[in-house]
């Protein structure tokens, strides 16, 4: 089973799919009409390409021959004949990058840094990530569509049910912890004892500063006193 | 109307049957026979009884593809696209193209400047074809031409692209077609043709044989109440030459550069081959 292909069915139906539910989709399409964009992800050197219409994007993910100067059975179907990718756009990036790729802003950066590649058509990336970034999802909708109201606001309920219950879980988690740390396991010492200890270095530290000062004078004493007692006897 | 049928309803074994049928069409050759599944028919006959077939299923044609390879059949021809090195501005010729699966993305990637040729031998798969493309709002760049891919009627040197899915083991003359083919393609062009293949492993065999000669013929006549055109699916995917003849018919055509994948344990495999 080509695995790529099936990957890039499912992410161009969900793709599409999505795409249906902002009503300005049209509209961020439009500018991509009849454009192709490349991406090669590095350093897996895996390449997809898009093809944009006016209603839709197609994800293909081209496929290289075989070997063809042997004739036999190939279950190689990676990589692609660099000629077969003939696009508007072609972006080389790499894997780590990806999330930067949003903020258009990143870009000469990205460049800069050997992490990001654009042959041909800047503004067809550029429209693309306007697309990304402008349509507009909203989960309850799409899952009133897809569920019916009922199911949706079900989930959309429980969904904010767990998300509270989990908030209250991490933020009395935090405070029992810390409560576990200093009172029980007595790895981490309470606020009052760090308190009486740094009085108690200060108490430590006068005492320490009075000593040294009256050994000084002592020491002073001492050797004016050898002082006197040598000028005596001359 | 000579013909020598071969008994398929016993359960004997499916290899048995098709070595039967194969060591038939041999002798039958002399005799101006072929074969149409296991059984043999005058050749002059062929083409109509598979306009037969492919009229009867047509209506419920893509409902049928996705019920008997659980959607499968989409992937394949994701596959075949993306080996396809469509782009902006290419002429596709989509061949025995039928409802027109490969024709509704390839309308989309070659675009305006570009065109597809949904050709097929058969009006009403054609008609469904048109009515399923144009519902999808795919109208500008398509061409639909009926036509028997033995002798296609289109220039020299006219297509950068010319596609064949599951259609080539229905052809009469195959090595006929993979000429008029040859002669169609621009040069530097490329012929993709997807078909039903030999299973890589025995045990997959045994699985596929069953699962078409008893699951296949049954599902037919459950979902499209036409038990004998999927029973002849079946039997012309036994029928079809195997992996390597199929690339050594490519080459005698013409083709350079043939290669093939095996698709699904060798159960459907893509061929390609270039004219330089
Ligand atoms: C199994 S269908 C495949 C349709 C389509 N390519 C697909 O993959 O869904 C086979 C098609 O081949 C067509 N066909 C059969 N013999 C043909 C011939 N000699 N020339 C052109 N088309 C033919 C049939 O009419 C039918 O539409």
């Amino acid at each position: 089973m080509p695995i790529a292909q099936l990957l890039s069915g499912a992410a161009e139906l969900t793709a599409n799919e999505l795409l249906q539910f902002d009503s300005d989709y049209q509209t961020y399409l439009a500018p991509l009409a009849e454009k192709s964009l490349a991406i090669t992800l590095l350093p897996v050197d895996l390449t997809v390409v898009l093809f944009f219409t006016a209603e839709r994007i197609d994800i293909s993910v081209p496929v290289n021959a075989p070997d063809t100067k042997t004739t036999t059975y190939k279950n190689d179907t990676s990589d692609a004949n660099a000629d077969d990718i003939a696009c508007d756009c072609h972006l080389t990036l790499q894997i780590s990058a990806l999330s930067e790729l949003r903020d258009t802003n990143q870009l000469t950066k990205l460049i800069k840094q050997d992490k990001l590649d654009i042959v041909g058509d800047l503004r067809v990336a550029q429209h693309l990530s306007a697309l990304i970034n402008g349509i507009n999802l909203d989960l309850t909708e799409i899952l009133t569509v897809k569920l019916g109201d009922v199911p949706a606001h079900t989930i959309m309920g429980v969904t904010h049910q767990i998300q509270s219950y989990l908030r209250y879980v991490h933020e009395h988690a935090q405070i029992t912890l810390g409560e576990a740390l200093i009172e029980e396991k007595k790895w981490v010492a309470s606020p009052l004892a760090i308190a009486n200890y740094c009085d108690e270095v200060t108490d430590t530290r006068y005492w320490c500063d009075r000593i040294a000062a009256r050994i000084q004078r002592l020491e002073r004493q001492q050797a004016q006193a050898t002082h006197d007692d040598v000028g005596s006897e001359k | 109307m000579a013909t020598a049928h071969i008994d398929n309803t016993s359960d004997a074994s499916a290899a048995d049957t098709v070595d039967q049928a194969k060591l038939s069409t041999d002798n039958a050759e002399q005799a101006e026979q072929t074969h149409f599944g296991f059984k043999q028919v005058d050749t002059d006959k062929k083409e109509s009884l598979v306009a037969e077939v492919f009229h009867s299923v047509a209506a419920k044609y893509d409902v049928m593809n996705d019920v008997m390879s659980l959607g499968v059949h989409r992937i394949w021809k994701r596959f075949t696209i993306d080996s396809s090195g469509a782009r902006k501005g290419h002429h596709v010729l989509d061949l025995a193209g039928g409802t027109g699966d490969l024709t509704a993305k390839f309308s989309r990637i070659v675009g305006k400047e570009g065109s597809v040729t949904l050709s097929d031998i058969n009006p009403s798969m054609l008609e469904v074809g048109k009515d399923k493309l144009r519902d999808m709002g795919l109208v500008e760049n398509i061409k639909y031409v009926e036509a028997n891919a033995e002798d296609l009627p289109f220039p020299d040197n006219s297509f950068d692209i010319v596609t064949m899915a599951f259609g080539l083991r229905n052809v009469t003359h195959k090595e006929n077609a993979l000429a008029s083919i040859y002669r169609v393609l621009k040069p530097g062009g490329r012929l993709l043709v997807l078909e039903f293949s030999k299973p890589t492993s025995t045990a997959l065999e045994k699985i596929y044989d069953a699962y078409s000669f008893y699951l296949l013929p049954k599902m037919g006549k459950l979902v499209a109440d036409d038990e004998e055109s999927y029973r002849y699916l079946a039997e012309s995917i036994r029928m079809h030459p195997d992996q390597d003849t199929l690339e050594a018919m490519m080459q005698t055509a013409g083709f350079e550069g043939t290669s093939y994948t095996n698709l699904t344990g060798g159960i459907v495999a893509l061929h390609r081959g270039y004219k330089y």
